[in-house]
C-alpha cells in the first residue's frame, strides 16, 4: 500500500466519548452531514461561496469533535476554495469528501456494528 | 474523570446538533446530575433565557457555552441581546459565558473581550472541546 493511499484511509474512531454514547450520536452526525453536504452543493453551484464557507465551518467542526481528521482536513481545504471562490476545486473537493463521509460511514459501521444510511 | 460538583445548569448554543450532543455527553460524563440544554440559533437561546419555554420562569443557567460562527445571528448577535437581558433573566450577569472557537483571531477576540465591559462574566475554551480543559474550566469558575 502506498503511502497516499495509507494516509486517507481512516484506521479507528478517534473520539472522548464511549462507545455506547458514539453509537447514539454518530447517527445525527452522519445525518447533519449528508444535509450539509447536499446543501454545500446546491450553494457551490450557485456560487454561493459565502454560506459554502459557513457551512464547511460548521461541518469541520463537528468532524473533529468524532475525530474524522481526514474529513475535517478536506473541510478545511473546502472552506478556503470558497473564500477563493475557486469553483472548479470546490467540485473536486466535494467529490472527495462525499468518498471520505462513505468511508467514515463503513468505518462506524464495522466498528460499532450500527447501520448508518448516508 | 468527574468533577467535584453536583450540579450545573448549562446551556449549549452552536449551529450544529452533533456538535451540542458531544459537548452535551462530555459534560454529562463530568458532571451527571447536570441540566443540559442544547440550542441551534441565538434567536431560540434567548427566548429559553427569557422563560419562554417555561411558563416565563426563567432557568438561569450557570454556564452557557457559545459558538461564535453561526450563519445568520451569530455568537455576538446572542451577545448583543444577551447583555440587554433583565437581571432576573441573566443571574445579575453571574452566568459564566465560555466562547468555544476552532480559531479566535485578533478581531473575534478582540470584540469578545468588549462584552466584560458590559458586566458579562466571559472565558474561552478551544474547539473540539477536551474533558481536561473541561474540568479546567469548571474547577476554575465553580470548584468551592
Amino acid at each position: 500500500m502506498s503511502t497516499s493511499k495509507r494516509n486517507t484511509e481512516i484506521k479507528s474512531i478517534d473520539s472522548q466519548l464511549d462507545e455506547e454514547t458514539l453509537k447514539q450520536i454518530l447517527p445525527t452526525y452522519f445525518e447533519e452531514i449528508k444535509n450539509d453536504a447536499n446543501q454545500l452543493n446546491l450553494c457551490c453551484k450557485a456560487k454561493q461561496y459565502e454560506m459554502g464557507q459557513e457551512l464547511t465551518h460548521k461541518m469541520k467542526g463537528a468532524s473533529k469533535c468524532f475525530g474524522f481528521t481526514q474529513i475535517s482536513r478536506l473541510l478545511a481545504k473546502l472552506q478556503q476554495a470558497c473564500g477563493n471562490e475557486e469553483g472548479n476545486k470546490v467540485k473536486r473537493q466535494l467529490n472527495q469528501l462525499s468518498v471520505e463521509i462513505n468511508k467514515a460511514a463503513q468505518l462506524v459501521e464495522q466498528q460499532l456494528g450500527i447501520k448508518i444510511t448516508i | 474523570m468527574k468533577t467535584n460538583y453536583e450540579k450545573l445548569k448549562i446551556l449549549l448554543l452552536d449551529d450544529s446538533e452533533s456538535t451540542n450532543l458531544y459537548h452535551k455527553a462530555l459534560i454529562q460524563e463530568l458532571i451527571p446530575k447536570s441540566e443540559v440544554a442544547c440550542f441551534e440559533s441565538s434567536k431560540q437561546a434567548i427566548a429559553y433565557l427569557k422563560g419562554d419555554s417555561n411558563k416565563g420562569e426563567p432557568p438561569n443557567p450557570d454556564v452557557i457555552f457559545l459558538d461564535l460562527q453561526m450563519p445568520q445571528n451569530n455568537g455576538f448577535h446572542f451577545l448583543d441581546h444577551y447583555s440587554k437581558l433583565d437581571a432576573k433573566m441573566t443571574k445579575n450577569f453571574e452566568t459564566l459565558v465560555v466562547v468555544v472557537s476552532d480559531y479566535l483571531d485578533y478581531k473575534n477576540l478582540t470584540e469578545s473581550k468588549s462584552y466584560k465591559f458590559l458586566g458579562i462574566l466571559l472565558d474561552f475554551i478551544r474547539k473540539p472541546v477536551q474533558k481536561e480543559d473541561l474540568i479546567n474550566l469548571f474547577d476554575e469558575h465553580f470548584k468551592a
